[in-house]
């Protein structure tokens, strides 16, 4: 199994320390790309595609193996194996910063920071604790896929391409951005939404930056704070930009918050050399 | 006359009343701007949402999510999004489906400052949409339907069968007049023919249901041909035709393919081959096409100097019952399925088998399967080598098979095999057999009432002794392989025989997974592995003593007794320590385990629990060790500090009675 195929991963950057990129629900790799050049000239930038989204290898997707977070997580320890990466910034998007936790959870040697931006332990509501949506609301997200022409061109697109009778539909489809496997998406929209990863939260021994924006309908700001206070060794940092996506939203501060944590780090790091 | 007027007024209200929907929005999604014909659909008057609403308050929630997930990216990304669908909600929250179509306006620094999105209602649309969908998964569920009952039938069909084709099979063993033997032939003939035609059905309907999916296996491309060609050597041979055999150098001794279906497609290219021809000859050849650093391009081609294809029928011989010409069936037989399961096979593959002919002057099949390389790191259990030679006289068999007439079929070959054998009639008896007597191999029926085979090769695996864990078990069953290979694998099975059985090959297996060499073999292996035979450790005497303990005198009754009870506690921890440090792989903890393990080794003298925590080290070191021996490694630690808790508990009721 070749893992860096696998998922279309993609090495830039000029410095040392690895920067891992981790795109979220419902898009890929491209989603960084206006937060990565602020950081080519410090940092090795990898970024990659979850098995069925962007130009991973849809036939490495096995139901099996992704049908937790856990199987994702995998597959970024594994990136990091191939790669011999240590010392590594992760930065997780969305669903993706649930995944880098529990990569950090399993290997905390291989991490030095996490950067989650907009994450939640779990999209449903449960009892007192507020994720901001209820099981009902997933199965209309998983109705929205099933019937969405993004999704549904995508399905038909082997159909069309494959059809030599009629060359003309074999053009590219438009919407050319965030291409993912109509099926793998509805798997991964289950395994999102569906997972409550709130118990691991007190394993994280790496230090975390939650970056919360200010509406968010996927993680709104009580799941923000739930985080920060069960996250041992966290900052928390409440952006201006609303939505879900700062990274594309608000680029110029998401980059500056993320900017402001690693060298806060940096300082922290060199005062304690210093010393000793 | 100054029309500037009535059309800048015509425009407004062409943009209020258009066919569609407009609306300006905001970058954070407010509405700024909004046609007649929108509010109109969804019952808003304009002061309700003018600069009050956002365009994503108007979605239900599963749609808002998408919105956020996955259209705001989009959008933000490439500055436009076209035709994705939503169901917006009117003011009476009804749903309606529309297509949204977002471009984003920027300023001079470009930032994006509106963005300007075009609605389309699609209410009927999504009605037709609704009903393709539904007609769609109707379909496909009527057509998985028909191919359950289609494996139904035949799996019906191949019991009586499997007696018909067994029984003659015995028949022309007992010296058979000429006429008898005329008959006997007839009918075992077409017993087969009708089993090629079952197993012909069943696996079209089996690929038409999408319920066939490619294996990726290490396999010999070499191997697989030149068997193949063996096997249709004496065929030939009766015709007085030549075989060839062309493999390309530069072809890799090992590929990644599912081989038993590349074979199937060889088998039937080369079936019709020598069929349709009467002289001359009849080759497979294999090319390298193209060549990459991981795969390779094979061209396979199956030629031959037999009758011909006219040419008009040269698409059609790939559809189901049809053949080369109208008089076909009648002069050569066959059913005109096989080559469509050949073309549907080849098609797993994203490939196509092309045919050139020339009516009387022969006919070339191709097709090119793109195969990625192997390394040729075999298992030996993959491979099952003919063993027909060999003799298994005297193997101890237990057959597990609920039809009476299956059990008579199979028990005359058992008879002259010399095969030891015992029947047992369902699951539970084949269990009750099993803890009676050893055997070195059972044969399983799968179909039983009650507990089926499946379940009761669960429950054989699940007994305590680890000999169960090796007995070979091999299922007997009518139905095709392919549907069984995951279930296998999980309940336990170690192999599998079709029904109805070619006694060759049902030999050969008995063969191959009793035969001396084979467990010679198996020895040698284990020598190999000096770290750890299990079969050393397999209820092992336990082997510790309390005297040091005893002989504390010192300690006051209370002490000893706390002492024991740590030594108990830390036991349980030692166990589940042992197994998880191993299982995981941490060399590290293991070793620091040891260590912490030394001062309760010696003070009872535990020289197996040393003795296993040395192997865990060894095996630690060995990357590649297998799981189940490590189980019995587990086993065997936790059997020992169990034997170890016990007599502790022992002489702790004993200081309780002093």
């Amino acid at each position: 199994m070749d893992v860096l195929k696998r998922n279309n991963v993609t090495i830039s950057g000029k410095g040392k320390q690895p920067m891992l990129f981790a795109h979220g629900y419902g898009c890929d790799q491209n989603m960084w790309r206006l937060i990565t050049p602020a950081f080519e000239n410090d940092y090795q930038i990898i970024l990659f595609d979850h098995v069925g989204f962007g130009k991973s290898d849809i036939t490495a997707y096995n139901q099996t193996r992704y049908n937790s977070l856990k199987g994702y997580a995998e597959d970024v320890l594994e990136i990091c194996q191939e790669l011999d990466l240590t010392n590594v910034i992760f930065v997780g998007h969305s669903v993706s910063s649930m995944i880098g936790v529990l990569a950090a959870i399993k290997e905390p040697t291989l991490f030095d920071k996490l950067v989650l931006v907009g994450p939640s332990p779990r999209y449903i509501n449960d009892g007192n604790y507020e994720g901001g949506f209820s099981s009902e609301d997933i199965d209309g997200l998983l109705e929205s896929l099933d019937s969405n022409y993004l999704g549904w061109s995508s399905a038909m697109a082997p159909v069309i391409m494959g059809n030599p009778n009629r060359p003309e539909l074999g053009e590219e489809l438009t919407n050319s951005f965030c291409r993912t496997n109509p099926e793998i998406a509805k798997d991964f929209a289950r395994v999102t939404f569906l997972s409550d990863n709130r118990a691991d939260l007190s394993k994280l021994k790496t230090k975390s930056l939650i970056l919360q924006c200010s509406e968010d309908v996927i993680a709104p700001m009580s799941v923000g704070e739930y985080m920060h206070q069960h996250l041992p060794d966290s900052e928390m940092m409440v952006l201006e930009a609303t939505g879900h996506c700062p990274n594309l939203s608000a680029p110029e501060e998401t980059i500056q918050a993320i900017k402001k944590f690693l060298q806060n780090q940096t300082l922290f790091m060199s005062k304690v050399e210093e010393v000793s | 006359m100054d029309y500037t007027e009535v059309i800048e007024e015509s425009a407004e209200d062409l943009y209020e009343h258009a066919p569609c929907g407009y609306l300006s929005l905001l970058p954070n999604g407010t509405i700024v701007k909004i046609n007649h014909t929108l509010l109109n659909w969804l019952g808003f008057e304009r002061a309700e949402v003018l600069n009050v609403k956002k365009f994503q308050e108007l979605l239900p929630i599963g749609g808002k999510i998408f919105y956020e997930t996955h259209y705001a990216p989009l959008l933000k990304m490439q500055g436009f999004a076209n035709e994705i669908n939503f169901d917006l909600l009117s003011k009476e929250r009804i749903p309606l489906p529309v297509l949204v179509s977002t471009t984003q306006l920027k300023d001079e620094a470009g930032k994006p400052i509106l963005y300007r999105t075009t609605v389309f209602n699609i209410t009927d649309r999504k009605k037709y949409e609704q009903e393709l969908l539904h007609a769609k998964r109707k379909a496909e569920e009527a057509t998985q339907i028909k191919a359950e009952f289609i494996s139904t039938i035949s799996h019906e069909i191949r019991t009586p069968l499997n007696a018909i084709i067994g029984i003659s099979d015995l028949l022309l063993k007992t010296h058979p007049t000429s006429s008898q033997l005329e008959y006997l032939n007839i009918l075992k003939q077409s017993s087969d023919n009708l089993l090629n035609l079952i197993n012909d059905i069943l696996d079209l309907s089996k690929i038409e249901a999408n319920r066939v999916t490619l294996e990726e296996k290490e396999f010999n491309l070499r191997d697989l041909l030149s068997g193949i060609l063996y096997s249709y050597n004496l065929k030939a041979e009766e015709k007085g035709l030549a075989l060839q055999l062309q493999i390309d150098e530069g072809i890799p001794d090992f590929l990644l393919g599912d081989s038993v279906k590349i074979g199937q497609v060889i088998t039937n290219l080369l079936g019709n081959a020598i069929k349709f021809t009467e002289k001359g000859s009849v080759t497979i050849a294999a090319q390298v096409k193209s060549t990459k650093q991981d795969a390779v391009a094979v061209l396979f081609k199956v030629t031959d100097t037999g009758i011909g294809i006219p040419e008009e029928r040269q698409e059609l011989i790939f559809e189901e019952f049809t053949q080369g010409t109208s008089d076909t069936h009648a002069k050569y037989g066959g059913t005109g399925l096989g080559l469509s399961i050949s073309q549907k096979i080849v098609s797993l593959y994203g490939s196509k088998i092309k045919v050139k002919s020339e009516s009387g002057k022969g006919s070339e099949f191709n097709f090119i399967l793109k195969l990625k390389k192997a390394t040729g790191n075999k298992t030996v259990s993959d491979e099952i080598v003919i063993q027909a030679d060999e003799s298994i006289a005297g193997v101890k068999l237990l057959l597990v098979e609920d039809n009476p007439i299956n059990v008579f079929v199979v028990e005359q070959y058992f008879k002259d095999w010399g095969i030891e054998y015992e029947v047992a009639e369902s699951g539970l008896k084949a269990i009750e057999k099993i803890n009676q007597h050893d055997f070195d191999l059972v044969l399983m029926d799968l179909q039983m009432p009650g507990m089926d085979g499946y379940d009761t090769t669960h429950w054989i695996r699940n007994l305590p002794e680890i000999k169960y864990q090796q007995l070979p078990i091999i299922a007997l069953s009518a139905s095709a392989k392919y549907d069984l290979v995951e279930k296998m694998e999980s309940s336990g099975l170690t192999d599998f025989v079709g029904k109805p059985f070619k006694p060759e090959e049902l030999h050969s297996k008995i063969a191959f997974y009793t035969s001396k060499k084979r467990r010679a073999l198996r020895d040698k292996e284990k020598l190999k592995l000096t770290i750890f035979d299990p079969a050393t450790v397999i209820n092992k005497q336990p082997a510790f003593s309390l005297n040091r303990l005893q002989e504390m005198k010192d300690l006051s009754n209370r002490e000893a007794r706390k002492l024991a009870e740590i030594i108990i506690d830390n036991l349980e921890e030692y166990k589940n320590k042992f197994a998880a440090t191993l299982n995981d792989k941490r060399k590290a903890d293991f070793i620091f385990l040891g260590h912490k393990m030394r001062v309760d080794i010696d003070l009872l003298d535990a020289t197996n629990l040393l003795e296993y925590i040395n192997i865990g080290k060894r095996i630690l070191d060995e990357p590649e060790y297998s799981k189940a021996d490590v189980n019995i490694l587990i086993q065997a630690f936790n059997q020992e500090a169990k034997s170890i808790a016990a007599a502790l508990r022992e002489e702790l009721a004993k200081l309780e009675l002093k």
